[in-house]
This record gives C-alpha cells, structure tokens and sequence, in this order.
C-alpha cells in the first residue's frame, strides 16, 4: 500500500514537473530530475511526457529574431565610458592591452573558478563593472577591446 | 538576449528594438549607482527589461484594448519554413499572445531564455512555486488554445502529409 502511494505520488511530481517545464527533464529542476529518472521510462509516464512535448514541439518553433547590427549601434551610441574604478584600469592595461573582456557568463565562470581575482572588484562575486558585463549583453556576438587609452572598442564575430 | 526576450513579450521589433534600447539606456543612467544587493547582474537587467515590457503590455490595453494583442509574425518570415513549420509557428504565436502577461513572463524567462526556476522566480519578484503555478497554468492554456491545431495536425499526420508532430 505504501509502495502504492508513493509510486502515485512520484507520478503525480513527474506530472507536475511536466506540466510547469515541459517533457524534456533538461529543463526540471536539478532535484526533480534526480529523482524522477527512473520514472521517464515507464508506460505510466509516457501520456504525460507525450502531452508536454506536443507544446513543447510548438513552443520551440516560435523563433525569434536577432537583434540588428543597427539597433546594437543606437544602444552603443547612447554608452559613456564609465569612470574606471581607482586602480582598476591601470591593471587591466598591465594584464594585455588590447584584451578583450570575456562575455557575462564566462567572467561570472572565472569569478566562480577564483581565478584573476585582481580583475574583479571587492566581491569574488561581483563582476568589474556593471558596464562591462552588461555591454556582453548587448549582443551575444559582441565583444569588447579595452583600447590603449583604456576605452572600450566594439567589434561584431 | 534581452532583445529576444523582449520579442517574445512584446511579439514585434519595432516595440522589442524600443523595450532593448530603453533597457540599455535605463543601464547607461543607473550603472554606476547599481549594487549587486544580492542580486546577480543579469537578474538586475532582465528586470529591467521585462518591467518595461510589462509596462507596455499594459499601455497597449489601456490606449487601445481591442489592439491589445501583438502583431503577428511577419509571413514574410516564414517563407523558407515548410507549410508544417509555417502553421505551428503560426499557431503558437498567436497562442502566445492571448497569455496573461505574466504566464507568458515565466515561459519566456524558463522555456525561452532558459533560465533556472530560481532566477526567473527572482525577476519576477515571486517564490519558485508561484513562478510554477504560473508555468503550469500558461501551458495550459496554450494547449487549449492549440487543440484545433492539434487535431488539425493529427488529421495532417494520418493522411500522410507531415512526419510527426513533435
């Protein structure tokens, strides 16, 4: 009875998971995905997963549009170079000039890992600027190049 | 990024290129009075960003409620897609656009942007079972909205005109 319960139980978690992020367990929440694994196989899981992945299906042929090299150029014409921090742009220039700052996701991932700690500011957390992580995101393609005056130069990959 | 996600709410570029560009230039102002509070950077700016739209979302209801919902995708962007493809892009656009603003928020923070239950829940300013219910609720209007379609599909399928569905 009580393996009963908690098999209904599980499916009713599968079916929540489902119903809230889609079929593809990628998508669930780290713990569900653990412990549903061994669900996703079974006949009682396959009507539920074959109704999210109808939407599924239909959510990702909705596409959108990438952001036009004019537009990236009117959000840069309205950028002023920030005030560097005190120290901050002498060091950077000392690392290599002509870097290219990495985008968002990979400074976070540096920060993460410890490493060039001198880039980052009083928090290990916290990136150098709001201004140079939010210029990654501008556009995914666009990256920075700190200049020999210590400006930042936008190029498109 | 921010750029799609402002497409995905607002459903044309124009008002998406308008909610980028705003977004950058609320940036620009307040980036150097911003702290980190806690909170990560990019949840910072997609609250920006996603605030904006919801603020337009809601002009366009109350300037003109019987225009409320955003374009349609432009078919001229469709015509290299099968007719299959055509339909279903079609069909979930026009879905997506009778959402309540904030079931179409969660969808497109976690199905879109693939972002963590965590940090879409932290844009919105909710828990993560709020952010869930609205999920849930979302996909499920959408699958009702789609359920002609499906059928349609279906009717597609068996007489042999599309693969599969999915």
């Amino acid at each position: 009875m009580a393996t009963s319960h908690k098999s209904t139980d599980r499916l009713e978690a599968l079916r929540r998971c489902a119903d809230a992020y889609g079929a593809d367990p990628a998508r669930w929440p780290a713990a569900s995905r653990e412990d549903l694994r061994d669900l996703l196989d079974a006949d009682a899981a396959a009507d539920i997963l074959a109704d999210a992945r109808f939407l599924d299906g239909f959510l990702n042929a909705a596409t959108a549009p990438r952001m036009s090299a004019d537009l990236e150029n009117r959000i840069m014409a309205n950028y002023q170079v920030p005030k560097p921090q005190a120290g901050l742009m002498d060091f950077l220039r000392g690392l290599a000039p002509g870097m290219r700052l990495l985008p968002a996701g990979a400074l976070a991932g540096v920060g993460a890992l410890g490493l060039a700690s001198g880039v980052m500011s009083a928090s290990a957390q916290e990136p150098l600027t709001p201004e140079y992580e939010a210029l990654a995101y501008v556009n995914d393609l666009s990256v920075a190049t700190l200049n020999e005056d210590g400006e930042l130069e936008w190029d498109a990959e | 990024m921010i750029y799609a996600a402002c497409y995905r709410m607002l459903g044309s570029r124009p008002a998406a290129e308008d909610a980028a560009q705003e977004t950058f230039l609320r940036l620009w102002r307040n980036a150097a009075k911003w702290k980190p509070q806690g909170a990560k950077f990019e949840t910072w700016l997609y609250r920006v960003a996603m605030n904006y739209c919801l603020d337009q979302l809601r002009k366009r209801k109350r300037e003109a409620p019987e225009e409320a919902a955003p374009e349609r995708a432009d078919p001229a962007d469709r015509q290299d897609q099968t007719v299959f493809a055509a339909e279903r892009r079609f069909a979930i656009d026009e879905a997506l656009a009778q959402l309540p603003e904030r079931q179409k928020l969660a969808i497109t923070l976690c199905h879109y942007q693939e972002l963590s239950n965590i940090e879409a829940a932290e844009i919105m300013e909710i828990s993560v079972e709020a952010l869930e219910s609205l999920l849930a609720r979302g996909r499920r209007a959408l699958k009702q909205s789609l359920a002609p379609m499906r059928e349609h599909l279906m009717g597609k399928m068996e007489d042999g005109d599309v693969a599969q569905i999915n």
